[in-house]
């Protein structure tokens, strides 16, 4: 099956100069957890609600003033659409992530894949539960 | 239960200042619980019924042990299925899915 078949289209993105706050309206109203980062049509990154908690919030900074491109992560591993979801798996689980955006050949963001696409759209609880292992980390630190 | 998507879309998202809100304004009030000494295939069943991925676990005294994740599933030894069904039942929630 490829990434295509399995993946959410349309993902919307956020410019990097947009404040953070902006950024945290924007997924409040996607109800989405993570927004890819597009710059002159092109990915320059991923941001998520994570992202603006622990590298603004909680260091003290002002979100109505920090930029998206402060917090987001630039370097980002992506996926072709043409690509078999085992390929996919294989990503998230070799870098430890969730969510992957989705380019075409022309290099322009088509979509996310995330790790519940995997889950809820291959039927493949095996491919998606030892996906989750391996990107997992206890919630008790040290086990 | 506060996350950090709480924060994100509870206060950061509207314009609120973190210096003054407290957790309480962003806390999620209703938390779902199990018991220590429950299955974890019981614990798989609440993620999936309630659509959550983490659950607070109480001993039976009713005292705050501990947390339990779906990544705790997911890592136990043949726990793998399990999470991969549980983490199927919960994806529909937006978390993951843009």
């Amino acid at each position: 099956m490829r990434v295509s078949e399995v993946m959410t289209r349309d993902a919307e993105c956020i410019g990097p100069d947009a404040t953070l706050q902006q950024a945290a309206e924007k997924m409040k109203s996607l109800d989405v957890g993570a927004l890819p980062v597009c710059e002159n049509d092109r990915l320059a990154g991923m941001l998520t609600d994570r992202d603006i908690t622990v590298r603004s919030v909680s260091d003290g900074h002002d979100p109505r003033s920090d930029r998206v491109r402060d917090a987001m992560t630039p370097r980002v591993i992506y996926c072709s659409e043409e690509q078999d979801v085992t390929e996919a798996a294989r990503l998230m689980k070799e870098n430890q992530i969730r969510r992957l955006p989705v380019l075409n050949r022309a290099k322009r963001l088509v979509g996310i894949v995330s790790l519940g696409d995997l889950a809820v759209e291959t039927q493949d609880d095996q491919l998606a539960g030892s996906t989750l292992e391996a990107v997992s980390e206890p919630s008790r630190p040290g086990q | 239960m506060v996350t950090d998507r709480d924060i994100t879309v509870r206060a950061t998202a509207h314009g609120h200042d973190p210096f003054e809100d407290r957790v309480r304004d962003v806390m999620t009030p209703d938390v779902v619980t199990c018991f220590d000494d429950q299955d974890v295939r019981e614990a798989a069943g609440l993620m999936e019924e309630h659509h959550v991925r983490r659950l607070v676990v109480l001993s039976r005294d009713r005292r705050l042990v501990g947390l339990l994740s779906l990544d705790d599933l997911a890592v136990e030894p043949g726990g793998e299925r399990l999470a991969g069904e549980a983490l199927a039942q919960t994806a529909g929630g937006g978390l993951s899915k843009p």
